[in-house]
């Protein structure tokens, strides 16, 4: 069996075991602008091939142009020397809160914790949250977590830098609230976690145009993916973020549709 | 050698089992002789786990991962092991190694006669050797639990360089002249990641102001294991080198860059293409026309043929991470495709995943990090 099948195998056993103990329903998510449920089973009406049904404003998750994750390969790849080293910096210590909206572990960042800057643009970090597996893949490969650092500017554009991680050694990083991860059986219960530090940023990193990958999808999107030098996870780590939702919560990838990823370095 | 069925290991395995629930100590003894002639006999002593029947399926079946030792063949050797309940105790040779060096020579061939003589079933101590040296990147292994020098070393690789402190001219080992040929490696998967490329003695050298080395073999890493003003690259290659008197290592390091649609460095494709992928498999059929130069994992000389460096002395960055290690890391990356990078990824990882092979940055601790020619 090729690995993809394998992938596809584990995604529907554990949508099977998810089913069976219910759809987790987040039709009473305390967020206003989400009223409809939406979830991650591709054998159900409201998994990602639907999600373009389930509003209006959603239909951009089918017809959009620049959606996002995409599979990274090197036939999109350009390199482009004009992108230097990344120029985002953060505080070195950052009071943080932890919630589980049912989608994801989502950490909410305080208002001027850091700051991004991408092409005279300066966005601010607003919050992290995780997929598992990876959303983005590179050349194929799937990465077993991704987090998304989601910046917003002044003027509501968004930048999110996304992290892959590799199972491995424990990751110091996540170990300052893989102990305090909220369920999703209690969503959107807000629980502050201390001051943290942030991921440390790579040398190497890619660009592209993308979306927001959840609904409702909105395009124009900033999208920084760290290279290379990936982040490790130990496999009680990860243990402990998959048990905090009840499914896997990545979105499929999307064909480039002739955007290019910009290379650093 | 790895034509050894699955049913004949375990009976060479159960041979040995412990019932011990204690570690007990091994001293164990072994001759072997390498393929440069190198007759030596050594006594290795090391730490056990007792090895349970549960135990026996997650035995590397293979030497474990030293890319810092010459690669030899197990022909000729003599094994003596003896079993009891708590400890084996062989009959401890007097060791004729004298350097440090040279003793680390002898313990990759006392791992290799050990595979030998655990694939054919004639030797019963091997696998406690085996389980002696298990270690990993991650995990209850991972470099936390690294032993020995490891722990203890005030100087220990790799390090972040901090390129604005050093200064230019300070190095000691002056000029680096590489006289690389083209030859036909030995391309092994002796597990913890990386592949190893094996060069016969005396074909590659690099020659230091009044010194002759010899490039024993090269691997990779990644990500880099050394960072350049805190930033680590996709890869990094280690040309490991020998000190034709003193035995000394001295390793030459080189940071690999991904830049997509780039040529195949034919090194690197070669490593990849003919180094079996599990550990413990044989050796892939090589074509007998394939000639691999190690040149090809060099960056440009820049004018005067001149290869800008950094020196610090340093250890091995894998157990027993041994110091007294020369580094000579060059300043200029060299671009290799960002596909290989994948391809490497998916190496360390056994083909199953994507994994890494890097040793977390060591600290300073005051050495001096000179800058050369």
């Amino acid at each position: 069996m090729t690995s993809s099948a394998k992938a596809v195998v584990a995604v529907l056993l554990l949508q099977a075991v998810s089913l069976v103990l219910g759809c987790y329903d987040v039709s009473t998510d305390a967020v206003g602008a989400e009223q409809v449920h939406w979830d991650y089973n591709t054998d159900g009406h409201h998994g990602p091939a639907h999600w373009h049904e389930l509003k209006p404003e959603w239909s951009v998750c089918k017809t959009g142009m620049q959606q996002s994750p995409i599979n990274i390969v090197a036939a999109d790849m350009v390199k482009d020397d004009g992108l230097g080293k990344l120029d985002a910096r953060y505080k070195a210590k950052i009071n943080a809160t932890i919630a589980n909206d049912g989608h994801a572990v989502v950490v909410d960042l305080p208002p001027k914790s850091g700051a991004l800057k991408i092409k005279g643009v300066t966005y601010h970090p607003a919050q992290f949250h995780f997929h598992m597996p990876s959303e983005h893949h590179i050349m194929n490969q799937s990465f077993p977590l991704e987090m998304h650092l989601v910046h917003k500017s002044e003027d509501g554009k968004l930048a999110v830098v996304g992290f892959l991680f590799v199972e491995g050694e424990e990751s110091e990083f996540l170990a300052q609230f893989v102990d305090k991860l909220p369920s999703y059986k209690e969503p959107n219960v807000k629980s502050n976690i201390g001051k943290i530090r942030l991921l440390r940023q790579n040398r190497n990193y890619g660009r592209y145009m993308g979306s927001l990958t959840t609904p409702p999808c909105a395009e124009n999107v900033t999208w920084t993916v760290m290279l290379w030098n990936f982040p490790t996870v130990s496999a009680h780590q990860l243990k402990l973020l998959s048990d905090s939702v009840p499914h896997t919560n990545n979105r499929p990838t999307f064909s480039s549709k002739g955007r290019n990823f910009h290379t650093s370095i | 050698m790895a034509s050894v069925g699955m049913s004949s290991l375990m009976t060479s395995l159960n041979g040995v089992a412990y019932s011990s629930s204690t570690r007990a100590s091994l001293q164990h003894s072994i001759t072997a002789r390498s393929t440069n002639n190198l007759d030596s006999s050594q006594k290795l002593k090391s730490d056990l786990r007792p090895i349970h029947g549960s135990d026996i399926l997650k035995l590397p079946f293979t030497t474990h991962h030293s890319h810092n030792y010459r690669r030899v063949k197990c022909h000729k050797m003599q094994t003596k092991c003896s079993s009891s309940e708590t400890n084996h105790d062989a009959d401890p040779r007097p060791s004729k190694s004298g350097s440090p060096s040279i003793r680390l020579i002898n313990r990759r061939a006392t791992m290799v006669a050990s595979f030998g003589a655990l694939a054919f079933g004639s030797c019963s101590c091997c696998e406690a050797v085996l389980a002696a040296e298990d270690w990993s990147y991650g995990g209850p292994s991972g470099p936390p639990t690294w032993t020995g020098t490891c722990a203890t070393g005030a100087k220990q690789s790799p390090i972040d360089v901090n390129m604005r402190k050093i200064t230019l001219g300070q190095a000691t080992l002056g000029e680096l002249v590489f006289d690389y040929k083209p030859s036909t490696p030995t391309f092994t998967n002796p597990g913890h990641g990386t592949m190893e490329v094996d060069f016969p003695e005396g074909i590659n050298k690099l020659r230091l102001k009044g010194r002759e080395l010899n490039l024993v073999q090269f691997h990779f890493h990644t990500p880099s294991e050394h960072a350049y003003d805190g930033l680590r690259f996709p890869m990094e290659a280690h040309l490991v080198h020998q000190d034709a008197a003193s035995k000394a290592f001295a390793v030459v390091g080189i940071m690999l860059d991904a830049t997509p649609k780039a040529k195949p460095n034919e090194a690197l494709a070669a490593a990849l293409q003919y180094s079996p992928l599990k550990k413990g498999k044989p050796p892939l059929t090589v074509p007998k026309d394939l000639r691999v130069t190690p040149a090809s994992l060099l960056p440009s000389a820049t004018q005067n043929n001149i290869r800008r460096y950094v020196h610090y002395s340093g250890s091995l960055t894998t157990p027993p991470c041994q110091e007294s290690v020369d580094w000579i890391l060059l300043e200029t990356p060299l671009t290799v495709s960002t596909n290989e990078v994948v391809e490497f990824l998916k190496f360390v990882g056994n083909d199953q995943t994507l994994a890494l092979n890097a040793r977390p940055i060591q600290p300073v601790n005051g050495r001096p990090i000179s800058q050369g020619p």
